[in-house]
């Protein structure tokens, strides 16, 4: 009578908790605070609130110890929030029923050494509850994708660690799931493999599937995310789509041969300007368009020559690198780069 | 057929048991023993066949301990420290299921590690004509039930520790269990009060006995087993075994990773 | 924070209850206990509670190890004192008084004990009382009974309490030669005690044995003349 209830509830269809409009993760005032005996509690996660769209590849990022890898375990149910709450695929946090359509690849994975590669993708389907010819084919084909095909009957022992990340990007796709959480996919993987793990995002997102993707390559979450969200001690500093955060750079760059010391010197009176002198050029930078036409009359009055100017091209490391470090510098909470939450 | 988890992780903690090879060359050593000691005489004609009974059953409890030590407290304490964990609770698996399967699957693969020495036990036994064979398998299955309690305990333990604090603690409290009657004997010899008896006797029954599934003696002296007392010490071992999974699961349960 | 509570309490009653059925199995079992562990009756001392408790499930490969060594001291032989026949007795008797706690049904170990301090150290109430230890715990042993017929019989010389041992071997014993030779220790007790009809009833018990007819003819007639009849000698006793 057990075994049946247990196979009844483990096969029960999810009737609900879920619709194409709902936000894959929703979480709200998400808190984890790490009791310690001796010193005071440490906060993880200060109240975080975040929706995840569908069908988007979403970066989530932040400096080490800023509470990524808290929060997608909060997500798995593999620790309990000490405040706020929230949902995946419509299902509370941690739920069975949640993890039924969830495929995660942790930071750096571990595997059973015993066994071989298409052993542990079967066991892992097993836990799906896929059936025999089910599961042989998703392994068949999951092993192809991620490059693994040759390597198939070599027990897990053998495996090299980015023929490991491969691994736990197959077991992550499975049970096909409708939600992919990766922490750091591209750890381990050499340039190419990078590359064919970024076209198997792009698939998936072409498929419906959402990704949820922590990592610290920020030019990968540029080049594959729809959108981001920057996490800093905790809290949320910002969110918003690719081209809205990169969008919102007015500075200018000039490029100068022949400047003079007395150039530097009346540049530095630029509010918000930056000099940096290089072998072969020295390159100007002022904050808006206004500034520009009074350093191309000062270059012109020191003989020097303008050899480009145009509008500075930002990149989410910089954008990353400017929000963080303010906020490091501040000590606390800094403005968010585009005067608000995107 | 579309199995449950639980009976996804017992299979996969068989598999994993054999293919360790800890099992293997313990269940191999043990029955290589037994088959030794078969030859050896050094005793007069009568009580060979007692102590190789002797020998036999001291064999098969120890190896069987051994091994159920080393496989239930690498399950889950080794699942936690080696990582592997977190590829599993992420998974549509809940953690009493975790638990169990673990449980169901480490007192199966033990039983196939145990079948082979009671086997040899049995063989020579007939040879001898040195009693009851169906003797030998009772001692042989209450022998294996003493081990799934153990598993619970290990199991137990091993929901809150590290597999060498879990293997330790676990034989800590199967020695402790066999002290339960001295603690009994001297609580009535150094104390008139009636709350310390009572508290002794209290200890007598909330803690393990395994001594209620020793039933070597049986093989040894000939004895017979009385179908009651299997049926009334499996009801004990079941009891037990439930508690201690149910403190497992519960523990396991508010465990974060 | 309620339903956490809730929830605990019902983990705590859920606990509770399994072990109120783990008390209520272990109840269930102890009235088994004397049919079929090897405690059977028997009352031991704290001292072999501790002793048995460490030993375990191993304490019978322990007793056959420690008999190996008894075996050993009994049968080796050394000047002591002057005393070539004296041979390892100190290192005997504290081995076979473990091999007893160890395993109650070693009856070899409550033999040779009992021989030991009854003929060696001269201790012949001590070894009775070790001998009746040895009979509650094996009360088929004809062996141990036989043994402490004859030291009622030749150092304690209660002839009648030898006999009623006698009689009570030839009981258990399921062996026609273990009977008579029982039955004939009996005869000879009796007769040495005086009761010669006694002993000719004895003698006619053993002409029933199969195959021991004539032997006890022979006997019988022996009486009949009032000629003396050899005893029986106990295993292991010192000749004179």
């Amino acid at each position: 009578m057990i075994c049946s209830a247990l196979a009844r509830d483990f096969h029960r269809n999810d009737a609900g908790g879920d619709s194409p409009v709902q936000p894959v993760i929703s979480v709200h005032d998400l808190a984890k605070r790490y009791r310690s005996t001796l010193r005071s509690d440490r906060a993880a996660l200060l109240g975080l609130t975040l929706d995840v769209p569908r069908g988007e590849i979403y970066g989530f990022l932040g400096p080490n110890g800023a509470g990524k890898t808290t929060t997608i375990k909060l997500l798995l149910g593999l620790i309990r929030p000490t405040g706020g709450g929230g949902t995946v695929l419509g299902h509370p946090l941690g739920s069975v029923d949640a993890r039924r359509r969830v495929g995660f690849l942790p930071e750096s994975p571990y595997f059973y050494e015993y066994l071989r590669g298409d052993e542990l993708l079967d066991y892992y389907g097993s836990l799906f509850g896929l059936t025999d010819p089910v599961r042989r084919e998703r392994v068949d084909a999951l092993l192809r994708l991620v490059g693994l095909w040759e390597q198939r009957r070599l027990s897990v022992r053998k495996y090299s660690r980015g023929m490991l990340q491969r691994l736990g990007l197959a077991q992550a796709l499975i049970n096909d799931p409708d939600l992919v959480i990766l922490d750091e996919p591209a750890g381990g993987l050499d340039p190419i493999g990078r590359r064919e793990m970024r076209d198997i995002l792009l698939g998936l997102r072409e498929r419906g599937k959402t990704v949820f993707l922590s990592s610290h390559i920020l030019a990968e979450v540029e080049t594959v995310c729809d959108r981001v969200a920057i996490l800093h001690r905790g809290e949320l500093v910002t969110v918003g789509r690719i081209g809205d955060l990169l969008a919102g750079s007015r500075e200018m760059e000039l490029t100068i041969h022949g400047a003079n010391g007395s150039l530097a010197r009346h540049i530095e009176t630029i509010p918000g300007a930056t000099i940096h002198h290089g072998m072969d050029a020295t390159v100007v930078v002022v904050p808006e368009q206004r500034f520009v036409y009074p350093v191309i009359d000062l270059v012109r009055e020191s003989g020097g020559q303008i050899v480009s100017l145009g509008a500075k091209r930002e990149r989410l490391e910089d954008v990353f690198v400017k929000l963080v470090g303010a906020r490091d510098a501040a000590g606390g909470p800094a403005p968010d780069k585009n005067g608000g939450a995107a | 057929m579309i199995a449950s988890p639980l009976f996804v992780i017992s299979r996969q903690v068989m598999r994993e048991a054999w293919r360790r090879r800890t099992l293997p060359v313990l269940a191999l050593f043990g029955c290589g023993i037994i088959i030794a000691s078969a030859f050896l005489s050094f005793f007069q004609l009568g009580t060979e066949i007692k102590f190789f009974k002797d020998v036999a059953m001291t064999v098969i409890f120890l190896f069987g301990a051994m091994a159920t030590l080393v496989l239930v407290s690498t399950q889950l304490s080794g699942e936690i420290e080696s990582r592997t964990i977190y590829n599993v609770l992420s998974k549509p698996v809940r953690r009493y299921e975790l638990v169990l399967g673990k449980f169901f699957g480490a007192t199966a693969a033990i039983a196939v590690a145990v079948a082979p020495m009671v086997t040899i036990l049995m063989f020579f036994m007939y040879v001898d004509q040195g009693g009851s064979l169906f003797e030998a398998v009772k001692a042989g299955y209450m022998l294996w039930l003493s081990f799934v309690v153990l598993s619970a305990v290990a199991l137990a333990i091993a929901s809150f520790s590290s597999s060498i604090v879990c293997a330790a603690l676990s034989v800590l409290v199967y020695v402790a269990s066999y002290l339960k009657g001295a603690v009994i004997a001297y609580a009535g010899m150094v104390t008139y009060s009636r709350v310390a008896a009572g508290a002794a006797q209290a200890f007598y029954y909330l803690l393990p006995n395994f001594e209620n599934l020793n039933v070597r003696m049986a093989v040894v002296h000939n004895e017979v087993v009385p179908w009651a007392y299997l049926f009334r010490t499996t009801l004990y071992a079941a009891a037990l075994s439930a508690f201690f999974l149910y403190l497992g699961t519960q523990i396991f349960e508010e465990r974060e990773f | 924070m309620m339903t956490a509570r809730l929830g605990h309490y019902r983990t705590i009653a859920i606990a509770a209850v399994l072990l109120a059925c783990v008390a209520g199995t272990q109840a269930l079992v102890d009235v088994y206990r004397p049919a079929v562990n090897d405690e059977a009756g028997v009352q031991f001392s704290g001292a072999a509670e501790v002793v048995r408790g460490f030993a375990g499930q191993i304490r019978g490969l322990l007793a056959d190890v420690l008999w190996l060594r008894v075996d050993e001291y009994a049968h080796r032989r050394r000047l002591t004192g002057g005393d070539i026949n004296r041979g390892d007795d100190e290192a005997l008797m504290p081995l076979v008084r473990l091999i007893t706690w160890l395993d109650p049904h070693y009856v070899s170990a409550y033999a040779l004990g009992g021989q030991w301090l009854a003929f060696h150290f001269n201790k012949p109430r001590e070894a009775v009382i070790f001998y009746d230890e040895g009979i509650r715990n094996n009360p088929q042993a004809g062996e141990l009974l036989t043994g402490v017929a004859f030291v009622d019989w030749r150092l304690l010389h209660d002839n009648k309490a030898a006999a009623a041992r006698v009689e009570q071997a030839a009981s258990v014993q399921g062996d026609d030669q273990a009977r008579f030779q029982a039955l004939w220790l009996e005869a000879h007790i009796l007769l040495d005690g005086g009761d010669r009809a006694g002993a000719i009833r004895v003698w006619q018990r053993v002409a029933a044995i199969p195959g021991y007819g004539p032997t006890a003819r022979h006997f019988l007639a022996q009486l009949a003349r009032g000629g003396a009849v050899p005893a029986p000698a106990a295993a292991g006793t010192p000749q004179p």
